[in-house]
């Protein structure tokens, strides 16, 4: 088995690896560009009205974890500003939560497709004429002994049992130069080099990415109520003046002052 | 860290002729990395590197150094350097907000508030939310000392973002300035539930509250003077001194019943022994001065 050398023909070489790494490179340059053509405008989908609510979101929660350092009345006031009848989480909040967004707002559908259209679309082309012209050719061989088990992933598309392991074929080189070229591709173009990987993951699983952006402010606003609601307010300078005078007897006995 | 920046600054300080880069590079980050504002040595040191070791930095650390240059020069006046190397950052990021807002930082130094008004109202045409534009709008209010402006602009940013201390703090300070006690003191209360460790906030709350006045803030300002001399230990004096004014100005019997109020009567007698003692340890010669003013004090809250 370890006998057989094979030869290659060099025409191989002149119009399968060669077009075929060509190829490969033109159309990720083609994505790159592509995609840094669609992605240009920076996501500031963010409306001023929507970091208020959330900030103020923040800053009740705040309010109710710190407010017993505040006087009574000043408490109060802040209390209802946020919690009251007229209070900012009684209205209705101008955050929309992501299902709404994406039914009024359609700019979010045409981002998506533009994100399939740059990803995906060039690489099923791009596989279809790999597929068709360039399959079933062997055009190189790694140059260390490989188990039978590398069989599928480096002889995929032709079907050979007799064949050594450590040929691989033209499809085989085609999926190893598309995720394999990515490292590569960062040392030229320092920002967003386009990750099939990242890609597949988002598609994979749409709300993991949907996630961050999307919150429901409204029941945010509700819950953020109630606990204000909930909670009572204990000054904690009540017993200040008490504490100060322990702090000062002791400083004063252990001659620290 | 600290240390280490010592010792960067001693080997620059010892350097003859030209410093070395390594020196150079590790200086500006930990400038950077301790948020340490001495303008004029970081502008002196950033030109140097700029200028004879370009290649040594790395793409982003190359235009991080930039800004931080850019903003040191500014803030220590050197204009036409400034101006340059402004220039550069906007030639090398055209369409950036942060290249943009160097721009109107530039303009405000140089005193041309009008341009440089024009530069931040067009970053926030295309980003409304941008934070940095927005407090930029108040400062430059704040530098043409129109402080009712500058008060209009900071409450119009601290509406959306309400969550940011240093802004609180500006606008209390601003209040302060156009004597609006009552507003000073709300900015100082959401800068007690910010940082409820830092003892300087009692006090200043508790100073605002004296000074409005009134039997009720009296006793308010009383407890967070109390407050503030807990949290130092019984280190910091206007605290002490603040318990003590205070005291004198409540005139109501507290009748001995509980812990706390029998507290409200010990404390103006033992802040004044632990100020005593204060004085005759760190500041002897002052004593006499001193005594009088415990004495006072003292006279005053024993008064029916």
């Amino acid at each position: 088995m370890s006998v057989h050398q094979l030869v290659l023909d060099s025409a191989v070489r002149d119009w399968v690896f060669i077009p075929l790494t060509l190829a490969i490179v033109l159309m990720k340059l083609l994505t790159q560009y592509m995609h840094q053509l669609f992605s240009a405008p920076p996501p500031s989908n963010k409306e001023l009205k929507e970091v208020r609510e959330m900030q103020a979101v923040t800053r009740a929660g705040r309010l109710r974890a710190m407010g017993r350092f505040i006087p009574e009345t000043s408490y109060k006031m802040r209390k209802d500003y946020f919690a009251g009848e007229k209070g900012l989480f009684s209205q209705k909040p101008m955050t929309r939560s992501p299902q709404e967004a994406m039914a009024t707002d359609p700019t979010v559908m045409v981002d998506m497709m533009k994100k399939n259209l740059t990803g995906m679309v060039p690489q099923l082309a791009m596989g279809m004429v790999v597929n068709f012209f360039f399959q079933g050719f062997v055009i190189g061989k790694v140059p260390f002994p490989l188990s039978p088990r590398f069989k599928p992933m480096l002889q995929r598309g032709i079907d050979l049992a007799s064949l050594d392991v450590s040929y691989f074929t033209s499809l085989s080189y085609y999926i190893l130069l598309l995720f394999g070229l990515r490292g590569a591709f960062s040392l030229v173009f320092r920002e967003d080099v386009v990750d099939e990987t990242e890609m597949m993951k988002r598609q994979m699983n749409p709300m993991g990415a949907a996630g961050p952006m999307g919150v429901d402010m409204e029941s945010m606003f509700k819950q953020e109520k109630a606990a204000l609601n909930a909670v009572d307010h204990e000054w904690e300078m009540e017993s200040a003046e008490e504490r100060a005078v322990d702090v000062m007897r002791r400083a004063i006995k252990a001659k620290k002052l | 860290m600290e240390g280490e920046l010592e010792e960067v600054e001693r080997q620059l300080r010892g350097a003859k002729g030209v410093p070395s880069a390594e020196s150079l590079i590790r200086y500006l980050r930990l400038m950077r990395d301790l948020h340490i504002r001495d303008s004029p040595t970081v502008a002196r040191y950033g030109n140097i590197l700029l200028r004879h070791y370009r290649s040594h930095l790395s793409e982003e650390e190359l235009w991080t150094v930039h800004e931080q240059v850019a903003i040191a020069a500014l803030d220590s006046h050197a204009l036409p350097f400034a101006a340059s190397v402004v220039r550069a950052i906007n030639r090398r990021f055209p369409d950036s907000v942060r290249a943009k807002r160097l721009q109107g930082m530039y303009f405000e130094a140089a005193g041309d508030y009008g341009r440089a008004e024009d530069v931040y109202r067009d970053i926030l045409v295309g980003d409304n939310t941008n934070e940095t534009a927005l407090k930029r709008l108040v400062a430059l209010q704040r530098s043409q000392g129109d402080t009712p402006a500058a008060i209009d602009a900071m409450k119009k940013y601290l509406d959306v973002f309400s969550n940011d201390k240093d802004a609180w703090e500006e606008l209390a300070d601003m209040y302060l300035e156009v004597l609006n006690y009552r507003q000073a003191a709300f900015c100082m209360e959401e800068l007690l539930m910010l940082s409820p460790h830092n003892s300087s906030f009692y006090v200043r709350y508790a100073d605002i509250l004296y000074t409005i006045g009134g039997p009720t803030n009296y006793k308010t300002a009383r407890s967070y003077y109390s407050k503030a001399i807990e949290l130092t230990m019984g280190g910091s004096l206007r605290a002490l001194f603040g318990v003590l004014a205070c005291c004198a100005h409540i005139t109501e019997k507290v009748s001995l019943q509980d812990a706390r109020s029998r507290a409200q009567i010990e404390l103006p007698e033992v802040t004044t022994q632990a100020l005593l003692r204060i004085y005759k340890q760190h500041a002897p010669d002052k004593l006499p001065f001193v005594e009088p003013i415990l004495a006072k004090l003292a006279g005053q809250s024993e008064r029916p």
